[in-house]
Parts: structure tokens; sequence; C-alpha cells
């Protein structure tokens, strides 16, 4: 597994526990350690993805900012 | 009755209604995101891949490590 595919991992990784307390946070939605755990791996998640965008490429099409270049078709495809 | 820490009865159920159990509050014995997102959940107590699913109902003991 290269940098960019254990990179990627762990965008999914924090990206699913972010998932995970939101599931729970909705049938616990004023649970003080729900509501911090939930904003801990969002800011994680928003973190790694940022990081991974910057050296790799975009991961949406929404973050495809780069003015001169769609570089969103340049990024290798998931089955790459 | 098995995993007794896991559930809290509903005091009233009515007849004829399908009832889930609603999870207790933890945020401490939590698998780390990356295994996490193998297993299908961060919460242990969520953890019942298949085979493993309604044996824990009849007390059988599932996870040698003492999991859930």
């Amino acid at each position: 597994m290269n940098d960019r595919e254990a990179l990627l991992q762990k965008v999914q990784a924090f990206s699913f526990a972010e998932k995970e307390w939101n599931l729970y946070l909705d049938t616990h939605p004023t649970d003080r350690d729900g509501l911090m755990m939930h904003k801990r791996m969002a800011d994680k998640a928003k973190e790694l993805t940022a990081e991974f965008e910057s050296k790799y490429g975009p991961l949406n099409t929404m973050n495809a900012t780069n003015p001169n270049c769609f570089d969103w078709i340049n990024s290798p495809w998931p089955w790459d | 009755m098995p995993y007794a820490n896991e559930t809290k009865a509903l005091e009233m159920p009515l007849v004829g209604y399908a009832y889930v159990p609603i999870q207790q509050a933890e945020s401490r014995n939590l698998f780390d995101p990356e295994y996490g997102l193998k297993q299908g959940t961060i919460f242990p107590i969520l953890n019942k891949p298949l085979g493993v699913y309604g044996h824990q109902y009849k007390g059988d003991v599932i996870f040698e490590d003492g999991g859930m």
C-alpha cells in the first residue's frame, strides 16, 4: 500500500467514524461525550481530506478548484 | 441473561409493537476508526458479524477476548 492509499484509507476511516457518531447522536442528541467525539472525528476527517487533496487531487468535484485545469479527471479512478 | 448490561428492558411494551433496545451511552471502549471501518462499526456492542448474530442470545460465549 503506497502513501496515497494509506492516507486515503485514513480519510475513509475517520469519515466512517464521523458517520458512526452521527447515527449514535440521532438517538442520543444531547449526549455530551457523543457530541464531543462526533466533532473530533469530523474535524479529523476534514483535516485528512484537505491533506489528501493538497497532495493527490480532489476527492469530489466540489473541491476541484484548480482555475487552469479540471484536475478531477487527472487523479486516478478508484479502480485504477 | 447474558449481556444484561447491553440493554435496558422497556417498562411497558405494547403488544404488537416491535422494539429495538436503545444503545447504552458509551464512548469508552471503542474500536479505532480503521479497525472500525473493517468491522463495520466503531462500537463493540454493535459488532455482530455473521455467525455471531443470534448466538449471543442463547448465552454462547462468542469472543474469547471478553468482547461483547
